[in-house]
């Protein structure tokens, strides 16, 4: 399917001018069509916006449209610069639905209904056929089936032959193109039908000729070329120039178009006679179209019949077609000047067959070709034009630059290797023929691109001998090529990458390479001398090149040496920009090894007065660093919090924090600050013994915490945890458990993925663990069932028979034999999901629960380590059993479960000195007892 | 293979041999360009009534005259139909089937009644045919039978070099190898009676590539060093006859290429150390003969990687590969080659994407290539 194109300020002239009839007077859109059509398509949106949200409702409508459509415009717009790449596909697919739920949002809206209907249907169309043609799994069939209802819808509203008509044809062009995403579909069938009703209703009458196009369309895609040449050949010779009928040039020369490229894609045995006869028919698009061949729907028919040429053999006619438009593109239409370039690097990018061409013309070509990405096509339109520069004069005016043009493209591409080979050519050239001007020019900046190309591979590969490569094509260029404008720093920028290469290497993970690396830069910057324009900057790079190495007392050394140096005043604009270069770089290295030095003291009780060290630099320094980046306060707030933080002094760090989360929300530093400062505050909170403080600053942490974890790439467990558990401790309980239960399913997800059995079981431990701090907070809040729940997954996961003990001891029955068993094993192995189980079953409280949690409550004390005597668990567990006995006996269970309960407050903490003993360990366990015995003696009752 | 072609077709406007046993008179518009003593000299004006390798008959003026056609470099035709200079202008710009339409045409319609045409025009319309049997080898056959036309109207053409050679491509395309041995043979024999060196070498190396063709690695080897020998015999000798000089050295640079690249396969095949260096030997040699020759380099950089592939050291494989095919990819059967190789190269070191896209530009930049045909055959 083609794609149509026009120039994006006629598109969007066409498409906004739709919307403004009823407002033709109103200012703002006025306004915002003029912007939009100058190219300033945001400030237009602004003004459309803005204008949307205010004034009267028709207005506002009007408004909403025309965002809509400029919505609509972008998306086509984005389309049509068809890039190849999935994630450039996926962004215009964005577009599309984003311009879709634009209209979606007006359709309920009576005043620009119709119109909306009508944008939308294409709208989907096109996003369909985008889908389709960038094969991504868009559910294409449900866009079109929308459409299709949409046009419906328009259908039964519109009013008037011209709108009726005109919905119509909408409607075989969404059967068009569901048929041809669904080829199984009967949407093709549907759209013959539709075709054959509109012929017969419109017969005789010029509008027939758009059907004949959509018909012609229909039957190529089923396979019958020959009819769909027939077709399309019926409406590209339905109207002429002299004719004089507005609008109907572009469906006649579409149609041409179409009837080209089908015919020259057919195949079978029929199919040079189609050729044959499309051709002639394509033949008098010069003299039926003489003025419009030169209009942008003229130029993709021409291209179209140059393409029918090649098919038919006939590939000179065929290339002289091509160059007509290239030609007569110019500037003005470099979408057809592109698909030119394009067909005629194809046509004479096959070796030995743009010998015949004019070394211009191809010269045209390859720099129009390696404008584009396709690195393919440059190269060989690059081939074409060195194959054809047969003479010294033609090499020197245009293969030089052709192979520069290659190592460009191939250095664009990431390839490396391949570019210095390019720019090697050229070197080797001029080493051959040093006298020539032409090449003298051009190795200027080629050779330093060789050197560069080689680099560049060298940090890819980290092989040494492509270093010693790189190193070696660096002085060679600095030696051969004095004067060039590269040549002044090239030694200079060598080191500077060297170092830049550490950093990456570190970053990667190689540390003995980084250090290698490192290593290398120090002496390459140490070596720099005086003399040389980038000497202050490299002497401050030779301090970040000690910092990097972990040597940090030499770094702040040198640091504070060349901040504290005096100098002369620079002598040239380029000494003076080194200068500047070399002091914030100082500043830099200074902050940074201070606080990295701090970071990496192992003293506990030395960290703060590292940091301390730090935050003075900071005070002393401060202002010059912001002289020199007058929009570095946010990084001076940063470090200023980490020095805090670094000291103690969490409540002055913390604004500052908060600061960085407002103005750079996904800067990794400020995540790295966040955690800081929330888990100082987690520690402040814990030790706080007034309960309120201790909330007020348990939230405070979560919310850093919730920052840490929303700002993360992918959300990190232990962060998740974190927040959870200060979010209980804060009293936001519903929050807490929301946070706690994703923190249970990463961390499960986490060990799943790991292989070794020990770490995965010390991982699997780690999860259990939150999935039992989310258990509890479940029973914080009441949720009992869901608390049971947990608990239960928890003890009988992956345990069919332990599932199966669950269940019976949920329903109240008394355990048995092996039931009893498990239930012991699992309390003494896993102590805390039972706990929670019996608080879960207690509070769940009905009669069966109540016997459940008595049962699971044994199951504890009976496992407790008999020789620790008297705990605040074991007290505990008393209590609660005693209290889910008489539970049992107010809940209909009979006296018994009051006696028991009786029995065994009476057993075990019946005496005084039992009863002082246990408030000892359990503080407030006297008061829980107390308060027991006064229900069991009011359920009792007199007996 | 396809440089040969290319040289010849390249001539083609202004090459055009003649006719044997045809006496028919033309106008006096032909010339007829010859080396005397190394010197290039042109008699135009003339009308040529017969030209064979032996002689070429003519009337000046109203006057006989003979040129020896051992001294014959071209003659340049006065009466050439619109359609052949069309098509020969086709050719040229690598478009083949119009070419090949194009030639049909001028011997369809037939102007002059001079039977240089019908000669002049099968040799062409075969070179047409040769390059359209890379896509399609069904005109391999149609080749041969043009050559077999051009051949028919004039046994002693002085066009033999390009008939018969095109003959012995038509045939090896063909996979009749017998029958371009043979062609080869007759080349070499008309050589000795049209005196003329170049050819010598040329038939040697024509059954050199047939040999190859039919699997026969050692006789084809063999064969390639005869071509050598008989070009560099008679290079010394040829010193002031710049263009069969040119000729000669071209004759030794393709016979030592292709050794170089049988060799390779010899080494890749054994994998024995001796034969990775007899073809590093080898290689060594030939550049060192023609450091700056294009091919030698190309197949000398191709036959380091093919052997360090060999060794197992993909990586720099594909660095020489990757040399080949920037530097020298007008060597078209040797770029093609490399692109190939690389491939092998990326599948090895794990990069399935650049494996797809070199054999994507393997088959767009050089399709009809030998290694075009042998990885679209294997489905790579």
């Amino acid at each position: 399917m083609r794609t149509r194109r026009k120039t994006p300020a006629l598109a969007l002239l066409f498409l906004l001018a739709a919307s403004s009839t009823a407002l033709a007077a109103d200012d703002d859109l006025a306004f915002a069509r003029a912007l939009a059509q100058r190219g300033y398509v945001d400030v237009a949106e602004r003004v459309l916006r803005r204008s949307a949200e205010g004034g009267t409702p028709e207005r506002a409508a009007q408004s909403r449209l025309a965002l809509a459509q400029l919505r609509r415009y972008e998306a086509v717009r984005a389309a049509k610069a068809n890039s190849r790449t999935p994630a450039a596909a996926e962004a215009t697919l964005a577009v599309f639905r984003d311009a879709e739920n634009a209209y979606r949002a007006i359709l309920s809206d009576p005043s620009t209904a119709a119109a909306a209907r009508v944008d939308l249907a294409r709208l989907l169309v096109a996003h369909a056929q985008f889908a389709g043609a960038a094969a991504r799994p868009e559910p294409v069939a449900a866009i079109l089936d929308e459409a299709l209802a949409v046009v419906a819808d328009a259908q039964s509203a519109a009013r008037g032959d011209d709108e009726i008509a005109g919905v119509r044809l909408l409607r075989i062009e969404a059967l068009h193109a569901k048929g041809a995403a669904a080829p199984a579909s009967d949407a093709l069938a549907k759209a013959l039908e539709e075709i054959e009703s509109f012929t017969w209703d419109y017969a005789g009458t010029l509008r027939c000729a758009w059907a004949f196009r959509w018909r012609g369309l229909v039957l190529a895609r089923l396979g019958r070329t020959a009819e769909a040449c027939e077709s399309l050949r019926d409406a590209a010779t339905s109207v002429s120039e002299r004719d004089g009928i507005r609008g109907a040039s572009e469906m006649s020369l579409a149609a041409y178009e179409d009837l080209a490229r089908t015919a020259a894609s057919a195949s079978g045995s029929g199919a040079d006679d189609v050729r044959r006869e499309a051709k002639a028919v394509v033949d008098r698009l010069g003299t039926e179209w003489p003025r419009h061949c030169e209009m942008p729907a003229g130029r993709r028919a021409r291209l179209a019949a140059a393409v029918l040429h090649d098919r038919t053999g006939d590939r000179s006619r065929a290339v002289a077609g091509a160059l007509a438009v290239l030609s007569a593109s110019g500037d003005g239409d470099p979408e057809a000047a592109g698909e030119a370039c394009a067909l005629l690097a194809d046509w004479t990018g096959t070796p030995g067959a743009g010998a015949e061409f004019d070394p211009e013309m191809l010269a045209l070509i390859a720099r129009t070709i390696a404008r584009g990405p396709d690195l393919a096509r440059t190269v060989r339109a690059c081939r074409a034009l060195i194959a054809a520069c047969t003479t010294p004069e033609t090499r020197d005016r245009f293969a030089w630059d052709a192979w520069e043009t290659m190592g460009r493209a191939y250095g664009a591409a990431g390839r490396w290797h391949e570019a210095y080979l390019a720019f090697e050519r050229i070197e080797s050239a001029w080493r051959r023929e040093p006298s020539n001007a032409r090449l003298a020019e051009i190795t200027d900046s080629t050779a330093y691109y060789r050197a560069d190309a080689l680099a560049r591979l060298a940090t890819e590969t980290g092989d040494a001998e492509d270093r010693a490569a790189a190193a070696r094509a660096m002085s060679e260029f600095a030696r051969d090529h004095p004067g060039s404008s590269f040549a002044s720093g090239a030694v200079e920028q060598r080191a500077f990458r060297m170092l830049a290469e550490a950093a990456a290497l570190r970053r990667s993970g190689d540390r003995d390479g980084a250090t290698a690396r490192g290593r290398e830069a120090l002496a390459a910057l140490e070596a720099i001398g005086a003399e040389s324009a980038m000497y202050d900057r490299a002497q401050a790079m030779a301090a970040e090149a000690h910092r990097q190495l972990g040597e940090f007392d030499d770094a702040m050394r040198l640091a504070e040496a060349w901040l504290d140096a005096k100098r002369p005043e620079p002598a040239s604009p380029g000494a003076r920009r080194s200068r500047a270069e070399g002091r914030l770089q100082a500043l830099v290295t200074l902050f940074t090894s201070k606080a990295d030095r701090a970071a990496a003291t192992d003293d506990p009780a030395a960290r703060p007065a590292a940091f301390k060290d730090f935050l003075d630099a900071l005070t002393r320094r401060g202002a010059d660093y912001l002289a020199i980046v007058p929009t570095g306060r946010d990084q001076m707030d940063a470090w200023r919090a980490e020095a805090l933080l670094g000291t103690g002094d969490a409540d002055a760090a913390e604004p500052l924090v908060l600061g960085q989360i407002r103005s750079r929300p996904s800067h990794p530093t400020t995540r790295y600050l966040a955690s800081l400062c929330a888990r100082a505050d987690d520690q402040a909170a814990a030790a706080s013994a007034d309960a309120a403080k201790r909330r007020e600053i348990s939230l405070r942490a979560a919310r850093l915490w919730e920052h840490v974890l929303e700002s993360s790439g992918t959300p990190d467990a232990e962060v998740a945890r974190s927040a959870g558990l200060s979010f209980r401790a804060g009293g936001d309980l519903a929050h807490a458990a929301d946070l706690l239960s994703l923190a249970a399913s990463l961390a499960r997800a986490n060990a799943a993925r790991i292989a070794d059995p020990a770490e995965r079981e010390r991982a699997l431990e780690a999860s259990r663990a939150t999935a039992i701090e989310y258990a509890r907070t479940l029973l914080a809040l009441a949720r009992f069932d869901e608390a049971e729940t947990e608990a239960s997954s928890l003890l009988a996961r992956d345990d069919e028979a332990g599932a199966a003990v669950l269940a019976r001891l949920a329903t109240g029955e008394m355990l048995k034999g092996g039931e009893v068993e498990w239930l012991l094993h699992r309390a003494a192995r896993n102590r805390a999901a039972v706990d929670v189980l019996a608080a879960a079953y207690s509070g769940a409280g009905s009669k069966e629960r109540l016997a459940a949690a008595a049962q699971s409550l044994a199951a504890l004390r009976y496992t407790l380590p008999r020789e620790a005597g008297i705990t605040a668990e074991s007290v505990d567990l008393v209590i609660r059993h005693a209290d889910a006995m008489a539970r049992i006996g107010v809940a209909g269970g009979g006296a018994e479960g009051l006696d028991a309960a009786a029995a065994l407050l009476d057993l075990v903490l019946g005496s005084e000195a039992a009863l002082a003993e246990a408030e000892k360990v359990l503080p407030g366990a006297g008061a829980r007892v107390a308060d027991l015995r006064k229900r069991i003696a009011g359920a009792a009752g007199p007996r | 293979m396809t440089r040969l072609v290319a040289a010849l077709v390249a001539s083609l406007g202004l090459a055009i041999s003649a006719f044997a046993e045809d006496t028919v008179r033309g106008p006096a518009g032909d010339t007829i360009v010859l080396v005397e003593d190394g010197t290039r000299k042109s008699r135009s004006g003339v009308a040529v009534e017969s030209a064979t390798f032996e002689q070429v008959a003519y009337t000046q003026g109203g006057r006989r005259g003979t040129a020896d056609g051992a001294q014959v470099v071209e003659i340049r035709w006065g009466d050439v139909p619109r359609e052949f200079d069309e098509a020969a202008a086709a050719l040229r710009a690598g478009d083949a089937a119009s070419a090949a339409a194009g030639f049909e045409t001028a011997l369809k319609n037939r102007t002059s009644p001079r039977g240089w045409l019908v000669e002049a025009a099968n040799v062409a319309l075969g070179d047409a045919r040769l390059v359209l049997a890379r896509k399609e080898s069904a005109n391999a056959s149609l080749a041969a039978a043009a050559f077999a036309a051009a051949r028919e109207a004039n046994p002693k053409s002085l066009l033999l070099d390009r008939i018969l050679g095109g003959l012995a491509r038509a045939e090896i395309l063909s996979g009749r190898f017998d029958a371009a041995l043979a062609a080869a043979a007759d080349l070499d024999s008309a050589a000795r009676a049209a005196r003329r060196p170049a050819w010598e070498a040329e038939a040697a190396f024509l059954r050199g590539l047939s040999l190859d063709a039919r699997g026969d690695t050692a006789s084809a080897i063999a064969a390639f060093d005869d071509a050598v020998q008989r070009a560099s015999a008679k290079a010394a000798a040829s010193a002031k006859d710049i263009d069969l000089a040119r000729r000669l050295r071209r004759a030794m640079v393709e016979a030592s290429a292709r050794k170089l690249r049988l060799l390779v396969v010899e080494a890749e095949r054994s994998g024995t150390p001796q034969a990775a260096d007899a073809a590093r030997k080898f290689s060594s040699e030939v550049s060192g003969s023609w450091p700056d020759d294009d091919e030698i380099a190309a197949a000398a950089n191709n036959a380091a990687g093919a052997l360090l592939l060999a060794a197992g050291d993909a990586r720099r494989a594909l660095r020489k590969f990757q040399e080949t095919e920037i530097l020298h990819f007008a060597v078209i059967e040797e770029a093609a080659r490399a692109l190939a190789y690389e491939a092998i190269c990326f599948e090895k070191l794990g990069d399935a994407e650049r494996r797809a896209e070199a054999l994507r530009a393997l088959a767009e930049s050089y399709p009809g290539t030998e290694a075009a045909r042998r990885a679209a055959m294997s489905g790579r």
